[in-house]
């Protein structure tokens, strides 16, 4: 009996592990560009990340909805592994960091525009900046946000419609045609 | 400066280092041994502190499990290292306290001694040391009232066994004996020495040589033991 019950204990952990192995090829990367967006710092980046899946596989048990893997990880790396790196140098290396990897002919995106953008939100205050980082890279809807950062649709919508305007602000854009916020 | 470009394509332009997914998992599986270790290690941090607990707890309860005897047996067993060097055998003040106690004298082949009165915590007893028939010693100290044992039957001190006897109000016996003294040969003098005690020495051997009930009046022979 006691076998059995080691054994069921034994399947469920690796079934866990099989899944966790998934989560991490899935949403690495949207982890690491929100993070790098945050600290301007590659390695400060990847550090949050692994951070991030460290304490995610601790409490991986308890998570119920699976289809909601990305929100609770960002809202850990947000919590805790954010915490951390709070206050670093962040912009070490600024320009290789946000454009290692890129291929600027193929993306057609220039390495300055990056480098404007992270200071624009850099500018923003950390509820604006988490708010837009998840509506703009990740693609969250204002009932999503709402639900992973704990406040009302109006807030949701009110900060970033005040990030798009201080973005607009900061990048001396006035056309209206920089972000697609609406969806 | 960024034109048209929408937000969302600029955002998504760094990239992740190719490697990263896999320092992820080397990670998490080494912080996993770590754990896994770290878990045995406080498996045996607990376990040596409950052995700790236990022990104190074991330390702290042996008062309970093994009582110091009476501080009647105390001083009674200094009373007989006080008195080792003391002959003389049984003296004729002594037989007469005996007799007017109505206590006999030991059996013959168990030679008294030394007898003297000595006073133990306050109470006066009378000290009579037996060498017994084959080898040893045993120590009858008997006090013509009742003495406070604190509900104390038998024990050992100081390398000799000691056990009480109390016949009602009226007597009290203390008798320690050494290692070489036989438990038969100490039930034969306070047989000889208390006729009243017979059947409660018989009852308490009883336990030892057979659950068969004693009947009234019955008294303790050798012979009758060993049938």
């Amino acid at each position: 009996m006691k076998l059995v019950s080691s054994l069921s204990k034994h399947l469920a952990r690796r079934q866990m592990a099989k899944r966790f192995n998934a989560c991490i090829d899935l949403h690495h990367a949207a982890l690491f560009k929100h993070a790098l967006w945050l600290v301007g710092n590659r390695q400060d980046a990847e550090d949050m990340v692994q951070e991030t899946y460290y304490q995610a596989w601790r409490s991986f048990p308890t998570l119920k909805e699976e289809g909601s893997m990305l929100a609770w990880l960002l809202t850990i790396l947000r919590r805790s592994a954010a915490r951390e790196y709070r206050g670093r140098a962040r912009n070490k290396d600024l320009r290789a960091a946000l454009t290692a990897g890129l291929d600027e002919r193929a993306s057609g995106i220039a390495p300055q525009d990056m480098l404007d953008v992270f200071h624009a939100l850099d500018s923003l205050n950390p509820a604006q900046r988490d708010t837009l980082l998840l509506f703009a890279l990740h693609g969250f809807s204002y009932l999503e946000i709402s639900a992973q950062l704990e406040v009302p649709v109006g807030t949701v919508m009110s900060r970033i419609a005040r990030a798009r305007t201080a973005l607009r602000k900061q990048l001396s854009v006035d056309d209206g045609n920089v972000i697609p916020f609406e969806r | 400066m960024m034109a048209d470009k929408p937000l969302q394509d600029l955002l998504n332009a760094p990239r992740a280092d190719a490697a990263l997914a896999q320092r992820i998992r080397d990670n998490w599986r080494r912080q996993q041994r770590i754990a896994a270790r770290d878990g045995t290690a406080r498996f045996w941090l607990y376990g040596a502190g409950m052995a700790a607990v236990a022990l104190f707890g074991v330390l702290l309860l042996w008062p309970w499990l093994h009582p110091s005897p009476p501080l009647l047996v105390v001083s009674a067993r200094l009373d007989i290292d006080k008195d080792a060097g003391l002959h003389g055998g049984l003296s004729a003040p002594m037989q007469d306290w005996l007799t007017a106690h109505a206590i006999a004298p030991p059996p013959a082949e168990d030679r008294v001694e030394m007898a003297k009165f000595c006073n133990l915590s306050g109470y006066l007893n009378a000290h009579l040391r037996i060498a017994g028939a084959r080898q040893g010693h045993a120590h009858v100290f008997i006090y013509p009232g009742s003495l406070p044992f604190d509900n104390a039957h038998d024990g050992r001190v100081d390398g000799m066994r000691w056990e009480t006897w109390r016949m009602g109000n009226a007597m009290s016996v203390l008798v320690l004996y050494d290692k070489k003294m036989r438990r038969q040969g100490v039930e034969r003098i306070l047989q000889a020495m208390f006729p009243r005690l017979a059947p409660r020495l018989a009852e308490r051997l009883s336990v030892q040589v057979s659950s068969r009930p004693l009947p009234d009046g019955f008294v303790f022979t050798k012979q009758e033991k060993h049938s």
